[in-house]
């Protein structure tokens, strides 16, 4: 058996958050049964490709925005949300942006790879988003061709996609790659389209990582996957940003270790790292439950699915600008940061609007969802509404404050000075979005 | 690679609004982009414990940038979006070119507002013109970047960026400059964009500004005429009353919170009263009522779009410009006295148009176009030198007569008082652009 506590932590990291109901069938299972339970994607709703991106009156842009509700709404429902989750993880960490690839069906090309190959093997996933048109033309591959070459993806190849800075490459493997990726580009006439020519791929010996033989693209991300040290250096580097992204940054040495192992004697296989990290004792540490904040997205989605809203009436693009990520626009190839980073007065001010505004779209669409909570005491509608937010780790004082909250609300609904009673609903819905329990979960 | 479509302005400045990433109390780091990604990489690591939870209990002050100091000089940014063309801006009436090649758009010297030199204003910039007799305004002559692309989204990147040295920051010439002020992390009010997102031009490293409404209803907690409301949000700013027991993000979180909601108090009162017409209008009277609130801010950042003008651009032209014209005459009638000596007001744009009209009586993407720059301590006059209308590039536009970054480093050294090639990477030729610093 494991804690409730538990099995929400994991729920709410590995996915966007879980229903009470969702928790407690975990919880009778041992913690690696549970692991296995959550791992698993067969229940992933199967992708259907979107009509919108092929209706041709569409532009690029206004197909980007439906992507990204698509996107939204899978998160929201899925029944798997892990896969969902990974598809998150991998967008910012082979990071491409509408804004330059302008290509609603590249970009889709591209999720779709993290959708179907980011639970699978790194060395799969890593060489499909590289012979792909989204990558090669956000990092200017799609036209480096024998004579001149560009360096910009065999560079980030290597130092943010799999290896990590200056870890066991050169720049002298930079320059050689980026002739070993010369003729992968897209086609002339059809730019969202993977074409390799051969006529216009440097054919001549290179010499990278010592090895001098006629490297083609592909091999290096071979060699680089199945060859030591880069296959140790691949699997400490994505065992890293794993666990940050899902637990905390700065993994000491020993968990660390233990991950970079686990992912590298299972052939760099994804599933089998997330294993590992769910099954890590350090997973389930105060430090892991008090060190991560939501993302705008992973708030966002927990949010909306709370609300039971979709994502194309509560329209969260329109919001997350301001509070740092913008899904299909990552500010560069880094990708996104982590916790800290999206807390600022601009980013809080964001998210109070949004919660606003879904908010007023949740009251309009089940206007008497919370009726029954005004006839419990103070204590207990508090102590429900924490419960519909699937929050089971409460601050005491924020618990507090909620309490005088309320009871001043009920105090002002009554006559000669009264207010709407419906605001001891309302505004409790909202802040409950806002509140730290929500937020850093 | 550029985009190669022509996509909305507002849509360019939003994809350009690189967040604001600086966790609280990062320390400052070098451009390079290596330490650039080491730092993106190490974020989540960076102590968000420490890091978050330091400000917040060192900060028992209330929330302000230190006061702006007498000779601490105020900039507006005035960010004219889509491409304004200099040409139906600063007119050459008297070059014979210019009529030549624009038809039917062309100005006559009977319509123009004489400035000297052959050339004349717009005709619907008649308050700017009042300033200019009064010789608070510069006009600096065809200002560009050396290696013209005609897309919006490149074009306002470079200028944004305002960068000379090796490699492509993420930062913008502001930011990096804001990034060198004391205490830059935990400052957000040192610079304010009026609308949504902080747009590249004020993002730095550390340094942390903060975007406000346009209109009061934007902004949540600045309405507290309903008792229900100020109550939420008394709830909410009471979150950070204590430590929340589950951990320094969720503190630091709080106090976030509390701070915009404190912030939203602080500035509502620049609300109150008449509001312009327009959206720019109300952009810089906002700035001007926010400067005399003096609440630190050196720098602010408006926009203005539509200047695309592919087609029937002398209506739609005269329309923006009659607008900006009469908002930057609200903004420096409303700036109180004691400040007026230390505001300027700097107008740009991604690009020029060409000069050859096109068949829609517009023009297209083009090149150099003419920045303007007012204030009392402006040294007035045509500034640079008119680009060339007969020795034209190979596509047929202007080639620039003064590099962008000039105007930025003058406005650096003389007026910012800052190390203009620290923050530009290079060093460029300054104009003389002031009669005195602020």
């Amino acid at each position: 058996m494991v804690t409730y506590a538990d099995a929400a932590h994991l729920l709410r990291r590995a996915g966007f958050g879980g229903t009470r109901a969702e928790v407690n069938a975990l919880v009778p299972l041992s913690r690696a049964a549970m692991v296995e339970r959550v791992l698993d994607p067969t229940k992933a709703a199967a992708v259907t490709r979107p009509a919108f991106l092929d209706d041709d009156a569409l532009e690029e842009w206004e197909k980007g925005f439906r992507l990204r509700n698509w996107w939204f709404d899978r998160m929201r429902t899925s029944a798997a949300p892990l896969t969902e989750k990974m598809t998150l993880f991998w967008h910012g960490h082979f990071a491409t942006s509408m804004d330059k690839v302008y290509d609603a069906r590249a970009v889709y090309d591209q999720q779709n790879s993290f959708r179907t190959l980011g639970l699978g093997s790194f060395h799969t996933l890593t060489t499909a988003v590289s012979l792909q048109a989204a990558m090669l033309r956000y990092l200017d591959n799609d036209y480096s061709v024998v004579g001149s070459p560009n360096e910009n993806f065999a560079r980030e190849l290597m130092e943010l996609f799999t290896l990590g800075l200056d870890q066991n490459y050169t720049q002298s493997d930079i320059v050689e790659g980026a002739r070993a990726w010369t003729g992968h580009n897209v086609g002339d006439n059809n730019p969202r389209q993977y074409v390799f020519y051969s006529k216009r791929h440097d054919n001549a010996p290179k010499t990278i990582f010592g090895i001098t033989r006629n490297w083609n693209g592909p091999e290096m991300i071979d060699h680089i996957m199945t060859q030591e040290p880069h296959k140790t250096s691949a699997a400490r580097l994505i065992a890293r940003k794993v666990w940050s992204f899902f637990a905390y940054g700065n993994p000491e040495k020993a968990v660390l270790d233990a991950l970079t192992m686990a992912f590298h004697d299972a052939d760099l296989d994804i599933t089998a790292l997330l294993r590992a990290v769910f099954n890590h004792d350090a997973f389930y540490s105060d430090r892991a439950r008090t060190n991560h904040f939501r993302s705008p997205t992973e708030w966002v989605v927990a949010a909306m699915r709370v609300a039971n809203i979709r994502a194309d009436v509560a329209n969260p693009p329109w919001f997350m600008d301001d509070m740092g990520q913008q899904l299909l626009y990552p500010p560069n190839v880094a990708g996104w940061p982590n916790n800290g980073a999206f807390i600022s007065s601009t980013a809080s001010a964001a998210r109070m609007n949004f919660a606003r505004f879904l908010t007023w779209k949740w009251y309009q669409a089940t206007p008497t969802a919370w009726q029954s909570l005004k006839t419990l005491s103070v204590n207990s509608a508090v102590d429900v509404a924490y419960r519909r937010f699937n929050i089971d780790r409460v601050s005491v004082s924020d618990q507090t404050r909620l309490r005088e909250w309320l009871t001043a609300q009920r105090a002002a609904s009554t006559a000669p000075a009264w207010e709407w009673d419906e605001w001891q609903n309302i505004n409790l819905f909202t802040l409950m979005l806002l509140a730290p329990e929500f937020n850093a979960a | 690679m550029s985009a190669t479509t022509d996509l909305d302005a507002a849509a360019i400045r939003r994809q350009l609004s690189v967040r604001n990433d600086a966790p609280f109390g990062a320390t400052p780091i070098s451009l390079t982009r290596r330490r650039f990604l080491q730092w993106m990489s190490g974020l989540g690591a960076a102590g968000a414990a420490s890091a978050a939870v330091a400000p917040w209990l060192r900060q028992a002050a209330a929330f302000a940038a230190p006061p702006v100091g007498l000779h601490d000089g105020i900039l507006v940014i005035i960010q004219m979006g889509g491409g304004n063309d200099g040409l139906n801006t600063l007119v050459p009436v008297a070059n014979a070119r210019y009529a030549a090649m624009r038809p039917s758009i062309a100005y006559r010297t009977d319509e123009v507002l004489d400035v000297g030199q052959g050339f004349g204003l717009n005709p619907r910039l008649t308050n700017l013109k009042t300033r200019w007799t009064a010789g608070t305004v510069a006009a600096i002559h065809g200002v560009g970047v050396p290696d013209p692309n005609l897309s919006h989204f490149d074009s306002m990147a470079t200028w944004m960026r305002g960068w000379g040295g090796s490699g492509s920051p993420a930062t913008g010439w502001i930011g990096r400059w804001l990034d060198t002020l004391p205490n830059a992390p935990t400052e957000p009010l040192y610079a304010v964009t009026i609308g949504s997102g902080v747009p590249l031009h004020l993002q730095g490293s550390t340094t942390r500004a903060i975007s406000v409404p346009e209109e009061i209803g934007g902004l949540f907690g600045i309405d507290r005429s309903d008792p229900a409301d100020a109550r939420m949000f008394a709830t909410i700013s009471s979150y950070a009353r204590q430590s929340t027991g589950i951990g320094a993000l969720a503190d630091a979180y709080a106090y976030s919170g509390h701070q915009t909601l404190d912030l939203a108090n602080r500035i509502k009162g620049s609300y109150a009263g008449w509001q312009p017409p327009t959206s720019i209008g109300r952009q810089l009277l906002l700035c001007a009522r926010l400067i005399n609130a003096n609440l630190g801010t050196r720098v602010f950042s408006v926009s203005v779009d539509g200047f695309d003008t592919h087609s029937n651009q002398r209506a739609d032209q005269e329309q923006l410009l009659q607008d900006l014209d009469r908002a930057l005459n609200t903004f420096f009638r409303n700036v109180n006295t004691q400040w007026r000596d230390r505001v300027v007001a700097l107008t740009f744009s991604e690009f020029g148009r060409r000069p050859e009209e096109n068949d829609s009586n517009g023009t297209d993407h083009g090149t150099a176009s003419v920045c303007f720059l007012a204030g009392n301590k402006v040294r007035g006059g045509l500034r640079g030198q008119a680009p060339s209308l007969s020795a034209l590039d190979e596509d047929g536009n202007l080639v620039m007569t003064t590099d962008f970054r000039s105007v930025y480093a003058t406005i650096l050294q003389t007026w910012l008082k800052a190390d203009a090639r620290a923050i530009l990477g290079a060093t460029y030729p300054t104009l003389p652009l002031f009669t005195a610093g602020p």
